[in-house]
């Protein structure tokens, strides 16, 4: 340390301003102070980072949080498109499918309207529908259920089959035929048996073919009659086993497409809900934590990518920066 | 303005004086600091350090660019090989300090002349003092710790001679 002398000398002898030297000064300090800073500046910019870091950390979990809560729902179901009409199917009338029907009709107990049937002419309805119940009680059930109304409007199951393979998982399939006119009515209760994930509806106009079969059996039979009236020789015979042949084929096929548009053919599908599915439909918390996330992770995702862009030139200006510094530390060790 | 002027013109002058070891450049970079103060005036907060405290960094900023501008001007004239054109000012702190006394500073690096000057002769506590330096408190004491050695070294040295 400096000796009291050294010190005190320093002290008495220090540089005073000239008379000089103060006029000037005064006259520099009595001038009129600027309205504005004549420059761009940044004051106090570490001030405003111990701001600006945090409100843009908080804009980023908050929009990444807004934007979780708001596509995460209130009931777990995202809102599915309304049934749409496809064009011709290759059948004679149409189908129609509807890939997807909101569950809101299920929820609500709101009848599924399917295409009806045309009571004047003969038509083979074919229905095609596929469920998702809620487990493999729901999927009994509703199997037990499809079966039992299907008998109870005067139709038959002609197929089913029914699978667990899985624990928890399952399917079934039933094929039943059931009077045309309780077509609807059949639609309509196997649509409230689960959630409608497709449905299917083909119409077969047979009205023209079965008028077309009976009137190519009144004219076999005319023949035939004509035939047996004259007295059957030897040559004749095997003529008359022919048509005779060919009358029966007819008959039983007219027989069995006019049985077939008495009775519509509904298929049905019902599957329990994929494991991943159950996973995906936890609370709203859980889904809106995972939006979030997602949301979170896109943003580092941007961030990442402008520091990979702005890294070099950020790594420049610093180096910039460290050696202004160091030149100036360098002015300030000379003598 | 003009009584902040008034109260620590000497100060900021003093610390001049002993940073650039030029009373004449001292006085004029002190009219630069008192300028760059009215300029700047809206950005002084009492709240973040004292006047005087706010003027020497002012003063120091302003010795700093006249330092950059000076060696940028060196770096030109040795390229144009004009050296022995320069004029060259023998170092001065103030009148009635003993020649050892005046040798012991000269021979003192800029940093370290100016960490006396703001804590022996200004009298500013080692807070303000790091803060005016841009530096931590304790590499300030290391660094006033150094000078005073050195200076006290080279007195003695002087006087014994």
């Amino acid at each position: 340390m400096l000796s009291p002398e050294v010190v005190a000398e320093l002290r008495v002898t220090r540089p005073v301003a000239s008379p000089d030297l103060r006029e000037r000064v005064l006259e520099v300090a009595a001038r009129e102070r600027p309205a504005r800073e004549p420059h761009f500046s940044l004051p106090q910019w570490r001030r405003l980072a111990f701001v600006a870091v945090p409100v843009a950390v908080s804009v980023a979990v908050g929009g990444a949080l807004i934007h979780g809560l708001a596509s995460s729902g209130t009931n777990g179901q995202k809102a599915a498109p309304a049934p749409t009409l496809a064009g011709s199917n290759g059948t004679a009338v149409g189908a129609i499918r509807a890939p997807k029907v909101p569950r809101a009709l299920q929820l609500d107990k709101q009848p599924y309207s399917a295409v009806a049937p045309s009571s004047t002419r003969l038509q083979q309805y074919g229905a095609f529908l596929s469920l998702q119940v809620k487990d493999l009680g729901a999927l009994s059930d509703a199997t037990k259920r499809a079966m039992r109304f299907a008998r109870d409007v005067g139709g038959y199951v002609a197929y089913v089959r029914y699978s667990s393979p899985n624990r928890g998982q399952g399917s079934a399939s039933l094929i039943v035929r059931v009077p045309v006119d309780r077509v609807q009515d059949v639609i309509e209760e196997y649509s409230n048996l689960g959630t409608i994930l497709s449905q299917k509806i083909n119409i077969v106009d047979v009205t023209k073919a079965v008028e077309e079969q009976a009137r190519e059996i009144a004219r076999l039979k005319a023949k035939i009659a004509k035939i047996e009236a004259g007295g059957v020789t030897v040559q004749e015979r095997y003529r008359l086993a022919e048509l005779q042949a060919r009358l029966d084929y007819l008959t039983k096929h007219r027989a069995a497409t006019v049985r077939r548009a008495q009775f519509a053919r509904v298929a049905l599908e019902l599957a329990t809900k994929p494991k991943h599915r159950t996973a995906a439909s936890t609370g709203r918390f859980d889904r809106t934590m995972s939006d979030a996330g997602g949301v979170l992770l896109r943003e580092a995702e941007i961030l990442l990518y402008a520091l990979i862009v702005a890294g070099p030139l950020l790594l420049l200006g610093g180096a910039i920066i460290a050696a202004g510094r160091f030149r100036d530390r360098r002015l300030f060790e000379r003598t | 303005m003009a009584a902040i002027a008034e109260q620590h013109l000497d100060d900021v002058l003093a610390y001049l004086v002993y940073l650039t070891a030029d009373h004449t450049l001292a006085e004029d970079l002190t009219v630069d600091t008192f300028e760059r103060a009215l300029r700047r005036w809206r950005r002084f907060d009492p709240r973040r350090g004292s006047a005087r405290a706010w003027l020497c960094q002012l003063a120091r900023s302003a010795a700093l660019d006249h330092f950059r501008s000076e060696a940028r001007r060196l770096r030109r004239e040795d390229r144009y090989a004009v050296r022995e054109l320069r004029e060259v000012h023998p170092p001065s702190f103030g009148e009635g300090l003993s020649p050892e006394l005046e040798h012991g500073l000269a021979e003192l690096s800029r940093a370290e002349r100016e960490v006396v000057a703001l804590r022996v002769v200004l009298e500013l506590d080692g807070e303000t003092t790091a803060k005016v330096l841009g530096i931590s408190q304790s590499a300030c004491s290391t660094r006033l710790s150094r000078a005073l050695q050195k200076l006290e070294g080279m007195v003695s040295a002087d006087a014994v001679a």
